[in-house]
């Protein structure tokens, strides 16, 4: 595992070449090392026992054997900082508890970590019995690395284009009328009904739907899929044109400000729309933000309510408005759970319900659900290219996974996983199909 | 001299345990916590009573499911620790506790617990995951709490220099206890109610 743990500053860290030997304010970094120190986190601090049961639950460790991949070690990269100095003995005697002042070397080893080295899965979490929450530390140290700039550059960039364009990818209003409207065309010729529509802007509709940028930039087939459904549902849905990009990458980054404002946008947008339910794209860690997290950051309960497109599919199938024919997809099928929509988000069951509707031979990986291991292109993984092969590395567990199910399919509910696995598919020679879950319903559709 | 350390000692220790243990506690509650703002999809308590219960259900875990040895030895651990902790205040305070039938069976646990906690610190030793994540303290932790068992099995046979050891470790104990990796259980019900909290309002939990 190249350039793993360095203590140099990584490669493409932004900021993080000025800052090594120089620049680096330790000052303000202890500043606000101590804003992060929520009762949560002083708990968390402290609760690990040093047991070593999550070790073998992280795919990083799994993958390398390396010892400094387990879970207990890279929190210790961030206690270390707190037992310096909130821990008596780590005041008096630093070394007996592994207590570091904060130096650059500690810093730079700490981003090489959250950012490199841990996906925020919380696969680990979810088996430690003190329940020692891997991802909240990890955001929380993320959040100091990006105010000292240290956040790697491919993923401060997808938060920047965010903030100064309202979508990720920086697709201009024009381009993205353009796409629905062609995909509109494609939608009516598909059905075969000149009235059917991908509405937008529709004021009073009963839903707002979001896009990933990905959708319209590289993936229009996924929107056509999600309009066919809800068409065939008789869904009173909309896009929007002022604001619709489903993914707030400061969830990774940790900057609580740019996610305040990112999940802000959405939630204007759906107030101004007056509708009651905006649903989320397939994508894992936009479902997240925007459900669990945003109104947090936001400091308010929403006043509409907000689901995944997983859990709306799941009632068209059970409430009787789609009906699906599952010989239309004859091959064997396996689902990725993401983890940011399962683990983090409670949605396992849905998924299953769907599957063994839509499709003939629905095979589970072993383990899935809420124990599913990540695909390793959580975290914001794909967006930080210096770590792609520590990123593919990892996911030999999740390849691994696939290739034991047989299936010659694989579903899943999120774009950056989507992503991850089309990259292990290739690397790791597995020669299976890679789609969203949105497409193997529309293809079951009976219309 | 057994009377004082079984004793004055003791209440001395245990008084400075306190003073110690108040002080952390005044320090987490002074921390802010986080609410959380968003629409609940599962139960919070559901989450809080199996997140306090999973430590009884070695099956709930996948971690535990496939490490049930090291539940077990947690569990002879814990058991043993307790009832050793129990025997240093019925000791002092009950007559005639240590000729009591039942104290027999308190014997097989801390032996029990004794053991356990010998294989954790082999474990600890010789593997290289668990040694990178052990300080010092996490081995002389483990150390001291083992001795403190192996102290506790002849204290309750009731040997007298068993019991003075056992009574002067245990006052040693209580003020290096709250400073060390051991007070990790104050923050166990904190951690369990944060845990069960979050992952049940999101249905994670159940
Ligand atoms: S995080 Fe939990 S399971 Fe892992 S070493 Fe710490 S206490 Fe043990
Ligand atoms: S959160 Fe996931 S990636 Fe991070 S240490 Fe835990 S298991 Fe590993």
């Amino acid at each position: 595992m190249s350039s793993r743990l360095s203590v140099a500053a990584p490669s493409g860290v932004s900021g993080a070449e000025g800052a090594a030997g120089t620049g680096l304010d330790l000052a303000r970094a202890r500043e606000l090392f101590e804003k992060k120190i929520t009762r949560q986190l002083v708990t968390y601090f402290h609760a690990c026992a040093h047991c070593g049961l999550c070790n073998d639950t992280c795919h990083y460790y799994l993958a390398t054997g390396d010892p400094r991949m387990v879970p207990a070690y890279k929190a210790d990269r961030f206690r270390r900082v707190y037992k310096r100095y909130h821990d008596w003995l780590g005041r008096l005697v630093p070394r007996w508890v592994g207590a570091e002042e904060l130096s650059e070397a500690v810093i730079l080893e700490l981003a090489d970590n959250v950012f490199g080295a841990c996906t925020m899965c919380r696969r680990c979490t979810v088996n430690c019995p003190m329940g020692v929450d891997m991802g909240l530390l990890a955001r929380a140290a993320r959040g100091m690395l990006d105010a000292l700039g240290l956040t790697p550059r491919g993923l401060k960039a997808t938060v920047d284009v965010h903030l100064q364009t309202r979508n990720n990818m920086g697709i201009s209003g024009e381009d993205f009328v353009d796409t629905i409207e062609w995909l509109e065309e494609q939608l009516q010729d598909e059905v075969g009904d000149s009235r059917a529509r991908i509405p937008l802007n529709k004021k009073g509709a009963r839903m707002l739907y979001t896009l990933n940028p990905r959708e319209p930039k590289y993936f229009p087939l996924t929107i056509l899929a999600a309009a066919k459904i809800m068409y065939a549902a008789g869904e009173d849905w909309t896009l929007s044109t002022n604001y619709w990009d489903v993914t707030n990458y400061a969830l990774f980054s940790g900057n609580d400000e740019a996610a305040r404002t990112i999940a802000g946008w959405l939630r204007d947008e759906a107030v101004n729309l007056g509708v009651q339910e905006v649903v989320m794209a397939e994508c894992g860690h936009g479902y997240r933000a925007f459900r669990w997290e945003g109104p947090n950051w936001l400091k308010a309960s929403y006043p509409f309510r907000v689901r995944g497109f997983v859990e709306l599919m799941a009632e068209y199938v059970r409430d009787g408005r789609i009906r699906l024919d599952p010989a239309r997809n004859d091959k064997p099928i396996t689902y990725h759970d993401p983890c940011n929509q399962a683990r983090s988000g409670g949605i396992v069951q849905e998924p299953r319900y769907i599957l063994h509707r839509a499709a003939a031979d629905f095979r589970e990986m072993n383990p899935h659900g809420v124990q599913n291991f990540c695909c390793g292109g959580g975290g914001g993984m794909l967006s930080m290219t210096e770590f792609a092969e520590r990123r593919i590395r990892a996911g030999k567990v999740k390849a691994d996974q696939i290739r034991a199910t047989g299936a010659e399919v694989v579903a899943t509910s999120c774009h950056n996983c989507l992503d991850q696995l089309m990259e292990l598919n290739k690397h790791y020679k597995l020669g299976v199909k890679i789609c969203n879950l949105c497409e193997v319903v529309a293809e079951a559709l009976v219309l | 001299m057994l009377s004082i350390v079984e004793n004055e000692v003791q209440i001395v220790a245990l008084t400075l345990f306190a003073l110690l243990y108040a002080l952390k506690l005044r320090w987490l509650l002074s921390r802010p916590t986080v609410r959380d703002f968003a629409h609940a999809r599962g139960n919070e308590l559901a989450g809080v009573t199996a997140a306090f219960s999973i430590m009884f259900r070695p099956w709930a875990m996948l971690s535990t499911r496939q490490h049930w040895p090291r539940w077990l030895e947690f569990g002879l651990m814990h058991v043993g620790i307790g009832t050793a902790i129990t025997y240093s205040f019925l000791i002092p305070y009950v007559d005639g506790i240590l000729k009591w039938p039942g104290t027999r069976l308190a014997v097989v646990a801390v032996a029990l617990g004794f053991g356990a906690g010998v294989v954790r610190l082999a474990r600890r030793v010789s593997r290289a995951d668990v040694r990178a994540i052990s300080s010092p303290d996490d081995y002389f932790s483990l150390a001291v709490v083992d001795l403190f068992l192996l102290l506790g099995i002849f204290a309750l046979l009731d040997l007298y220099w068993g019991r003075l050891l056992f009574f002067s470790l245990t006052a040693l104990l209580l003020v290096y206890v709250p400073t060390s990796k051991i007070s990790h259980y104050l923050y166990w019900p904190f951690a369990r109610v944060f845990y069960g909290a979050y992952f049940g309002r999101r249905a994670v939990v159940q």
